[in-house]
C-alpha cells in the first residue's frame, strides 16, 4: 500500500447558483499514484479539482461539509496561493496560461512564489518542451493549442510538485498532439515521484494514463477501481461515461 | 451595485398594500404635522431632509435602478438653479413655470450627459459623468458672469400667486410637497413597466432586448427623466439657499447624494428617504457633541468640522463593507423579523 | 511664441505630478480593477507631511512623506480594500472616497488646518532656457523624478516577482492565485506604491505653491491622465499626464486660468468618446 497523499473525505460542495455540485464525494491519491476521475459532462469533475486547489470560492460555489488534506494536514479552506506551497498545482481547464504574456514570463510566475534558493531553471521547461524555448519571447496567446498546454503542463513541472491535478487536458487538442504530452507529463512524474490527478471527460485516453480511477455521477462516486478493472466492466458505467462498450471503445481509437 | 435588491412588490398581496396605505397616510400626517410640533431648528434640518431626498431619489433610480454610476448630479443641479433663475428674472416667471423650464433643461442637458453610457461603461463612464460634471460647472460659470455677476444668482423670497412663502415653515411645505410629488413619481415607474425597462439597462438583458425593450433608449430615457427632477429640485434649492452661485456646486456635492443612496439602500425608494435623513442628520449630530463636549481642550471635538469628514468617510466604508443593501436592508431585515414571529414561526 | 514655449514647459512639468498620480491609479487599477478616488487626498496628505517636516529640507522631507504615505497605502489596503476584490465598480470607488474624507479629516486633525511651505528641492529657484524662457527649477524636477518612476516602475513589472504576479493578476486573478500570488500581499504592494508615487507629487506639489489638504483637488487631472494615456499602460500615464498638462497650461495661457481644470476635463471627454483605451492602452470590452 503507497503512501497516502491528497485524501477528500465526504465533500459536499454547492455553487451561490443552487447547483449542487457535489454530494459526499471521498477521493484519495497515494504519493506519485496517477489517479482519474471520469465522468460525463457536469458529473461534477471541474467542481472536485477546484475544492482541491482552493479556487471554490473563485467560483462561487462554497464548501458545505467534508475534509480535504494533504499528507494528514487539512486544507478544506485553505486560498489557492497556499495551495502550492504545499504542493499541489494545477493544469488548469483552458490550460490557464496568461496570454498576454511571454512564454518565459508564464513560466517565471511559476518561480515567483517560490524561495530563490529552491528556484529551478526556467531552461527545464525548455528542455522538456523544445518549441516553448523557440518561442519564449512570443505572447502565450499566439502558440497553438497543443503549445499551450505545453506551457501549461511545464509550468505545473517547473513548481516540483508532489501532486499535479490536471483538468481536461485533453480537451480540444488532436490525440497525438495529446499522447505526445501525455508521454512527456508521464516520464517527468514518474521520475520525480509526483502523483496526478486526472480529471477527463476522454475516459478511454484517460483509462489508459492512469493507474486506477473514480466514475463520478451527478456530483456522486458511482464506481472505481483499477483501470482494468473498469474497462471490463459492466454496461453500469459505460452508461455512466456516455461510452457504448468500453472494452471496444478501447480499439477504435 | 452588487446587491440587487429586487424592487417589484409583490403582486399577490393585498395586505401588504393595505399596509402600504396606512403608512403612506401616516406619512402624510407625520408630514403634515411636524413644523407644528417641532421647534424651527429641527424644521430647518427636515427642511434639508425633504429636499436631500427629492435629489436622491431620482439618482437613486438612475444609479441603483438602471445601474448608471453618475458623478454629475451637482452640475444638473446648477443647470436647474440658473435655468430657474433666467426664467424668473428675465420673465418674471413664477415658481411652477421656472421649475418646469428647469426640467426641461435638465432633461435635455441629462440627455446628452447621458450620450456617452451607450458606447462606454464601468469606470469609463463614471469618469466621463466626471468631465461632465465640469464642464457644466465650468460653463454655468461662465453664464453667472455673463447674466447675474460675479456673485451669482440672488434669488428674492419665494412668492406663489402672490402669497408669501418665504418663512421657514412655508418652505418647508412647498419643499415636502415637491419631495413627496417626486416619490409619487418614481414609486410609480417603478411598479410600471418602465421599472423592469430600467432593471433590463443595468443586466444588459439581451432577453430583455429581444422582449422588445430598447436598452438604448430605455437608458437614454432614465438620464433624461431624472436630470429633470434633479434640476427642479434645484431652482427650489436655491430658492431655500436665497442664492446659487458655482462654488457651490462642487463634485462633494455630487458626492454626497451619491452616499446618502449607498447608506440607504441602492435601488429602493425607501432606501433613498432613510439615507437622505441619515446624511442630513450626521453634521447635526457632530455639531452637537462638538457643542456639548467641545470646549477648550476637548480633543479632536475641538475639530468639527474634520472630525464630521472622518465620520462620514467611516460612514460610507462601514456600508459598503458591512451592510451593502443600506439602512433599508436592516428595516427590511426588521420586518420580517416581526412578521415571522406574528406567524408563530 | 515665448509664452508658448513657457506653457509647454511648465505644462510638462505639471503634467509629470499629475503622471506621477496617475501612475499609481493605473497600478491599482490594472491589478485590482478598483478604480482609486483617494489618490488626491494621498497626495494633498504627502505634502502636508513633507512641508510638516520642512526643516530636514526638501528631500529628506519628502523621503520620509513618501515613505509615511506608502505606509498609509498599504493599510487602506489591508484593512478596507482587500475585501473588496472583485465586489464590482460602485463599492471601490465609494470605499475611496470614503478614505478621502477619513484621510483630508485626520490630517487637519493631526496637522492643524494651517497651510505650510517647503523648500525647493534644489538651490536655483528657476532655470534660464534660450528663447526667453524659463522653468520653475522645482518643475523641472517633477520632470525628471516622474520619468524616472516611471522607468523604474515599469523595470519593476517586468523583472520582480511581485511586478509578475501583479501583471498575472491584472488579467487573470484566479491563475495567479493557482501560481503562488497571494492577492493580500501583492495588491498591499500596489498600494504601497501608489501612496509613495502620490506622496513625491505631493512633496513637489507643496514646494511649488503650499501644502495643505485642499490640493487634493489638484490630482483629478490625474483621471484624464489615466484614460489619455490608456488605464493599464504605464509609460501612458506619464505621457497622458503630459499632454494633459501641456493642455492645461496652453489652456491658461490664451483661454485665462479659469479654463486650465475644464481645458483637461474636455481632453478627458473627448478621449472617452473617440478612443476610450488611451493611447497606450489595450483596446478591451469597454463598451456596454
Amino acid at each position: 500500500m503507497r503512501q497516502q497523499f491528497l485524501s477528500v473525505r465526504d465533500l459536499d460542495v454547492a455553487y451561490a447558483s443552487g447547483a449542487h455540485a457535489l454530494r459526499g464525494v471521498s477521493i484519495e491519491v497515494g504519493a506519485g499514484e496517477r489517479v482519474g476521475i471520469v465522468g460525463a459532462n457536469g458529473a461534477g469533475k471541474t467542481t472536485v479539482a477546484r475544492a482541491v486547489t482552493g479556487l471554490s470560492s473563485a467560483f462561487r460555489a462554497t464548501v458545505r461539509h467534508g475534509r480535504i488534506s494533504l499528507a494528514g494536514k487539512d486544507m478544506t479552506r485553505w486560498p489557492a496561493w497556499r495551495v502550492l506551497g504545499a504542493g499541489v498545482v494545477t493544469i488548469p481547464e483552458g490550460r490557464g496560461v496568461i496570454s498576454n504574456m511571454t512564454v518565459e514570463d508564464n513560466l517565471r510566475l511559476v518561480l515567483a512564489a517560490m524561495p530563490r534558493s529552491r528556484r529551478p531553471a526556467v531552461a527545464e521547461a525548455y528542455a522538456m518542451y523544445p518549441v516553448l524555448g523557440e518561442r519564449r519571447r512570443s505572447m502565450a496567446g499566439l502558440l497553438s493549442g497543443g503549445e499551450q498546454q505545453m506551457l501549461a503542463v511545464a509550468r505545473a513541472l517547473l513548481a516540483r510538485p508532489r501532486l499535479i491535478v490536471a483538468d481536461e487536458l485533453s480537451l480540444g487538442l488532436a490525440p497525438r498532439i495529446v499522447t505526445e504530452i501525455l508521454d512527456g507529463l508521464a516520464a517527468r512524474a514518474a521520475d520525480e515521484g509526483t502523483a496526478v490527478l486526472m480529471i477527463e471527460q476522454a475516459v478511454v485516453m484517460s483509462l489508459r494514463f492512469v493507474d486506477r480511477a473514480y466514475v463520478l455521477d451527478q456530483g456522486t462516486v458511482v464506481a472505481q477501481g483499477t483501470s482494468d478493472e473498469l474497462r471490463q466492466a459492466g454496461d453500469t458505467t459505460a452508461r455512466y461515461l456516455g461510452v457504448a462498450d468500453l472494452s471496444r471503445s478501447e480499439e477504435l481509437l | 451595485m452588487t446587491q440587487s435588491t429586487s424592487l417589484a412588490p409583490p403582486l399577490a398581496r393585498p395586505r401588504a398594500a393595505g399596509r402600504r396605505t396606512v403608512l403612506a397616510a401616516l406619512a402624510v400626517a407625520i408630514i403634515a404635522v411636524l413644523p407644528l410640533v417641532v421647534s424651527p431648528y429641527w424644521t430647518t434640518v427636515a427642511t434639508n431632509a425633504a429636499l436631500a431626498f427629492a435629489i436622491a431619489a431620482p439618482l437613486n433610480l438612475l444609479t441603483g435602478n438602471a445601474g448608471q454610476f453618475s458623478l454629475g448630479n451637482a452640475a444638473f443641479l446648477v443647470v436647474g438653479a440658473y435655468t430657474g433663475a433666467y426664467v424668473t428674472f428675465t420673465f418674471d416667471l413664477e415658481l411652477p413655470i421656472a421649475m418646469l423650464a428647469a426640467a426641461a433643461a435638465g432633461a435635455l442637458v441629462g440627455l446628452i450627459v447621458g450620450l456617452p453610457s451607450l458606447r462606454l461603461r464601468g469606470a469609463y463612464l463614471l469618469m466621463s459623468t466626471l468631465a461632465a460634471h465640469y464642464i457644466l460647472v465650468f460653463a454655468a460659470l461662465k453664464f453667472q458672469t455673463s447674466q447675474f455677476g460675479a456673485a451669482g444668482a440672488i434669488f428674492p423670497p419665494l412668492r406663489i400667486a402672490g402669497v408669501d412663502l418665504s418663512g421657514e415653515r412655508s418652505m418647508y411645505f412647498v419643499i415636502a410637497v415637491f419631495a413627496a410629488l417626486i416619490g409619487l413619481i418614481i414609486a410609480n415607474i417603478m411598479r410600471s413597466g418602465h421599472g423592469r425597462a430600467l432593471e433590463a439597462v443595468k443586466a444588459r438583458d439581451v432577453a430583455a432586448a429581444a422582449c422588445g425593450i430598447s436598452v438604448a433608449r430605455a437608458k437614454l430615457w432614465v438620464w433624461s427623466l431624472t436630470s429633470a427632477m434633479i434640476a427642479a429640485a434645484g431652482v427650489l434649492q436655491a430658492y431655500y439657499l436665497g442664492s446659487a452661485s458655482v462654488e457651490y456646486y462642487t463634485l462633494n456635492l455630487a458626492i454626497t447624494y451619491v452616499a446618502m443612496i449607498l447608506v440607504g439602500g441602492l435601488g429602493s425608494l425607501g432606501g433613498s428617504l432613510l439615507g437622505a435623513c441619515f446624511v442630513t442628520l450626521v453634521p447635526v449630530g457632530v455639531n452637537h457633541l462638538s457643542d456639548a463636549y467641545g470646549g477648550e481642550g476637548g480633543g479632536i471635538l475641538a475639530y468639527p468640522h474634520e472630525l464630521q469628514t472622518v465620520i462620514y468617510g467611516l460612514i460610507i466604508i462601514a456600508f459598503v463593507l458591512l451592510k451593502p443593501d443600506g439602512l433599508i436592508g436592516l428595516v427590511r431585515s426588521a420586518t420580517d423579523r416581526v412578521v415571522r414571529v406574528r406567524q408563530g414561526r | 511664441m515665448t509664452d508658448f514655449l513657457n506653457a509647454l514647459l511648465s505644462g510638462a512639468g505639471f503634467g509629470a505630478l499629475y503622471g506621477l498620480v496617475a501612475l499609481g491609479l493605473v497600478v491599482i487599477f490594472k491589478s485590482t480593477g478598483i478604480l482609486n478616488f483617494s489618490g488626491g487626498a494621498l497626495m494633498a496628505v504627502g505634502g502636508v507631511v513633507a512641508a510638516g517636516l520642512g526643516a530636514q529640507g526638501f528631500w529628506i522631507a519628502a523621503g520620509i512623506a513618501v515613505v509615511a504615505v506608502a505606509g498609509v497605502g498599504a493599510v487602506a489596503n489591508l484593512t478596507v480594500m482587500r475585501p473588496l476584490l472583485g465586489r464590482g465598480l460602485f463599492p471601490g470607488v465609494m470605499v475611496t472616497i470614503g478614505l478621502t474624507s477619513v484621510i483630508e479629516g485626520s490630517s487637519g486633525i493631526l496637522f492643524g488646518r494651517q497651510p505650510r511651505f517647503l523648500a525647493d528641492p534644489i538651490g536655483v529657484p528657476t532655470f534660464q532656457l534660450p528663447f526667453g524662457t524659463s522653468m520653475s527649477s522645482t518643475l523641472a524636477v517633477a520632470f525628471g523624478l516622474s520619468a524616472a518612476a516611471t522607468a523604474l516602475l515599469a523595470v519593476a513589472f517586468r523583472r520582480t516577482s511581485v511586478g509578475l504576479q501583479l501583471r498575472a493578476a491584472a488579467v487573470r486573478p484566479e491563475v495567479a492565485a493557482m501560481f503562488g500570488a497571494n492577492p493580500g500581499r501583492i495588491f498591499t504592494y500596489a498600494w504601497a506604491v501608489a501612496g509613495g508615487l502620490a506622496a513625491l507629487a505631493g512633496a513637489l506639489l507643496a514646494s511649488l505653491t503650499v501644502a495643505d489638504i485642499s490640493i487634493a483637488a489638484f490630482a483629478l487631472r490625474a483621471f484624464a491622465a489615466m484614460i489619455v494615456g490608456g488605464v493599464d499602460s504605464l509609460g501612458g500615464a506619464f505621457l497622458g499626464g503630459i499632454l494633459v498638462g501641456v493642455t492645461e497650461l496652453l489652456a491658461g495661457t490664451y483661454l485665462g486660468d479659469d479654463f486650465r481644470l475644464p481645458s483637461t476635463m474636455v481632453v478627458l471627454m473627448v478621449f472617452l468618446m473617440v478612443r476610450p483605451q488611451g493611447l497606450f492602452g489595450t483596446p478591451e470590452v469597454v463598451r456596454p
